[in-house]
């Protein structure tokens, strides 16, 4: 028997010691074990192949020929020497903007074209665009805080001091609050977008300001790196190892909410309702001020046949607020829909029936303004409190000025 | 005929696949048309291969029955088709394909859920055709007779939410409804002017939806474009959308075994890694714009296997480049048999195609202040080729 420790992948110091799914497998390609590339494994004399995968698309395949001695596999993708900045690894291994597409085609600048496409299955004519783009783009961050839902949101002071820096990237830390917090980034010609904050009294969040020829793009990360790296595997669609490694995040002492709402989103997607039972409870009355726990436990509840207590848990959300993560939306808008439809709503008492109504009427004007491609709650307009998708003119707000933070 | 496969009695209870196909491309009441204009058409046009688009997956479906690559057998198929003029000419199948109007639909839907009673079948759904969205996140199909007057403008249609909802497990533990359903949404996401001038345009239900008892579906929906947008056709081909899930069911979403049964195959979360890639080689083929959305609903299932290892289109580039006609290149089997070998890297980088399955390769430098190396990898499918990047400088 060989036990086997795992190095890697990450080199940097805020993600060392987090751990990705890794399988191990025969040459015939047969599945030995998964497990995290923090835990070791014994394995029994042969060869073997490891394969894990990154967030962003990273691929690592090593090979194990298991003999008597313990062993050490060396995961990390960048062996340099010198460690990558902290700010650089993140961005590179965990992006949450979606991995870019290698076959994409140069999309800008672009002339006129006619095409023999068809769009929206209608032919279409490809109008010019402008090709040019300013020097160096301009933007401000803004922060708030409060319920969208209820009016007006209180604005608080952005973060000011670059925690990290590298070429194109800038990295803000903003402070652990219990509140529902929301960043906008505010640019020329561009719609406003707010981004839900994953912050709790626990822990706070990074913010990521991407530098773009002509933009900024801001990207959001949890502080809690495994959570984070749950995050970047639902963002780009890597359900193998969301579900592997939801199920590990879950299995530990949590001490932070926003984490473990991450992995009952996960768990919910992946239908594990039999093992939600107790965390969803759990998560709604844990946090009371946390939207996304009350979204939880409605959605939770939905789906074992108990409406009643569904609906309850649902019209529990507007005094709290918008969900921090998009599903929780997407639960709302879906699960109210039917509760408050004529054939089902005589199963309600009414005074819930009213309320559900009010309530999806709300949610469902503000999700028109919702990206749902995103896994944090992004939506654009300079009011959050009341969304829209007019572009930005004028002079920019007083905010953190973006361009001033990579001089 | 509606029903146009069913293998109930041959099956003998046991479970199997129900099949929904829809497919519209003739619209009667859109420009063109032979009835009366559509008093909202939203702008709408007649479509050129969607009900072929319907058409290819009834055929997939099949050939994939033949070849024993689906998870369970193929029981029953539902289909439904309006095709254009262009198409009814080019495809004499066409002929005997009940058209997909909103009173077929119905009856077909509702059929079609009967008859997936057994909580251990499956139900596949395909819808091609025009799509509209009230609000963000809503997806309403239109069908062939949409826009027919008298009546709402979404008289004709189908709210996707209410299909979805009505196939969840009835609160009436009496009654059953396979557990593992796939729906693939091939429409348009648009929002029209006239959903905010009119509020909300109702859809007549295809069904009663009661309130579910637990859902433990398995239940995963592909939508073809992203709320908001568009979706894309060749026309007189088939939609990207197909071209893409097509190459996944087929190739590219291919994984190895991680069970008992050695064949590589489809899963609802190997199609939603793999999907994104795979429509972005078909935009680009195509110079199609199209951002599909899969929505994961329950556990992973298996949505096909592959009669054989999937072929893997491969690239190794050696560093630094100077060096690769001085290399050699050998790829064997894990068993030891030669899968590939070539005496330089010329072209390069240098393009092979192997089957899937793990491999030792070895690059050996003829000239000696190069360094040979060697390892082991699992080659599987990746777009738009899966690179072997290997070092020899010193």
């Amino acid at each position: 028997m060989t036990y086997v420790r795992f190095r890697g992948p990450f080199g940097s110091t805020r993600l060392a010691g987090v751990g990705v799914p890794v399988q191990i497998r025969t040459p015939e390609l047969q599945l030995v074990k998964t497990v995290m590339s923090s835990d070791g494994v014994t394995l029994n004399p042969g060869r073997y192949i490891v394969t894990a995968r990154l967030p962003a698309g990273h691929e690592i395949t090593r090979m194990i020929d298991a003999g008597d001695a313990d062993q050490t596999i060396d995961l990390r993708l960048d062996t340099r020497a010198a460690q990558p900045l902290e700010a650089e690894e993140t961005p590179t291994y965990i992006s949450q903007q979606r991995r870019p597409n290698p076959v994409r085609r140069a999309a800008w600048p672009r002339k006129s074209a006619k095409r023999s496409m068809t769009r929206g299955f209608e032919d279409y004519v490809l109008s010019a665009e402008p090709v040019g783009a300013p020097a160096v783009p301009q933007g401000v961050l803004r922060c708030f805080t409060g319920n969208p839902l209820a009016g007006p949101l209180e604005e608080f002071p952005p973060p000011s001091n670059v925690l990290e820096k590298a070429s194109d990237v800038v990295e803000y830390r903003i402070k652990n609050v219990n509140a529902v917090c929301f960043t906008q980034s505010v640019q020329p010609d561009l719609p406003p977008v707010n981004i839900a904050l994953p912050i709790s009294q626990q822990r706070g969040c990074i913010l990521l300001v991407h530098r773009q020829p002509d933009r900024y793009w801001i990207e959001v990360h949890l502080e809690n790196p495994e959570a984070n790296l749950l995050l970047g595997y639902q963002q780009n669609r890597e359900m193998q190892e969301e579900a592997v490694t939801a199920e590990r995040l879950l299995q530990g002492k949590l001490d932070d909410p926003v984490a473990a709402m991450v992995g009952a989103y996960s768990l919910l997607r992946f239908g594990e309702l039999d093992r939600l039972h107790n965390w969803s409870q759990h998560l709604m009355d844990w946090m009371r001020w946390i939207p996304d726990g009350a979204a939880i436990r409605g959605e939770h509840l939905a789906r074992l046949g108990r409406h009643q207590e569904a609906l309850e848990a649902f019209l529990a959300v507007p005094a709290r607020g918008i969900p921090m993560f998009s599903d929780g939306i997407s639960f709302l808008v879906d699960r109210l829909r039917l509760y408050t439809s004529s054939r089902t709503a005589t199963q309600f008492h009414p005074d819930h029936v009213a309320a559900a109504k009010e309530l999806h009427a709300k949610i469902t004007d503000f999700s028109s303004y919702v990206d749902f491609e995103k896994i944090l709650t992004t939506f654009t307009g300079l009011d959050p409190s009341k969304p829209d998708t007019r572009p930005f003119h004028g002079p920019l707000p007083p905010g953190t000025d973006c361009a001033a933070a990579f001089e | 005929m509606t029903l146009i496969l069913d293998r109930r009695d041959e099956l003998n209870g046991a479970p199997g696949i129900h099949a929904l196909i829809a497919g519209v491309s003739y619209y009667h009441h859109l420009p063109g048309g032979d009835g009366a204009p559509a008093k909202k058409p939203f702008g709408l046009k007649q479509l050129r291969s969607t009900a072929t688009t319907g058409w290819l997956f009834y055929q997939w479906l099949l050939d994939a029955q033949k070849n024993k690559r689906l998870p369970l057998e193929l029981a029953t198929v539902h289909l439904l088709l309006s095709p254009s003029q262009a198409e009814r000419d080019a495809n004499a199948g066409f002929a005997g394909v009940d058209p997909a109007s909103r009173e077929n639909f119905v009856a077909a839907a509702n059929e079609w859920r009967d008859f997936a009673s057994n909580p251990d079948g499956m139900t596949m759904f395909y819808f091609a055709g025009h799509g509209v969205q009230r609000r963000q996140n809503d997806s309403v199909l239109l069908l062939d007779d949409f826009g027919r007057p008298p009546g709402g403008s979404l008289s004709y249609t189908v709210d996707v939410a209410n299909l979805f909802d009505g196939m969840a497990p009835p609160a009436d533990m009496m009654r059953k409804v396979a557990l593992r359903q796939l729906y693939f949404i091939d429409a348009c996401r648009m929002p029209d002017k006239e959903f905010r001038r009119n509020d909300w345009m109702n859809v007549p239900d295809l069904w009663d939806v009661d309130l579910n008892s637990k859902d433990d579906r398995s239940a995963p929906v592909f939508y073809a474009a992203i709320p908001g947008t568009s979706a894309f056709a060749v026309p007189g081909g088939q939609t990207l959308f197909s071209f893409a899930i097509r190459s996944c069911l087929d190739r590219i979403a291919a994984i190895p075994s991680d069970d008992a049964d050695p064949r590589w195959r489809v899963t609802t979360t190997s199609v939603i890694s793999a999907l994104d890639a795979a429509l972005n080689a078909v935009n680009k083929d195509h110079h199609g714009e199209q951002k599909c959305l899969p929505v994961s609903y329950g556990k992973d299932m298996i949505l096909a296997y592959l009669t054989e290892p999937p072929t893997v289109d491969c690239v190794v580039s050696i560093e630094p480049d100077l060096a690769a006609n001085q290399c050699e290149f050998r790829l064997t089997t894990g068993a030891g048999a030669q899968a590939y070998e070539v005496a330089q890297l010329v072209p390069h980088p240098h393009p092979f195609h192997v089957p899937g399955g793990f491999y030792n390769w070895a690059v050996v430098p003829a000239d000696p202040q190069y360094k040979a190396a060697k390892d082991g990898t699992i080659l599987k499918p990746r777009l738009p080729e899966l690179e072997l990047k290997v070092k020899v400088s010193a």
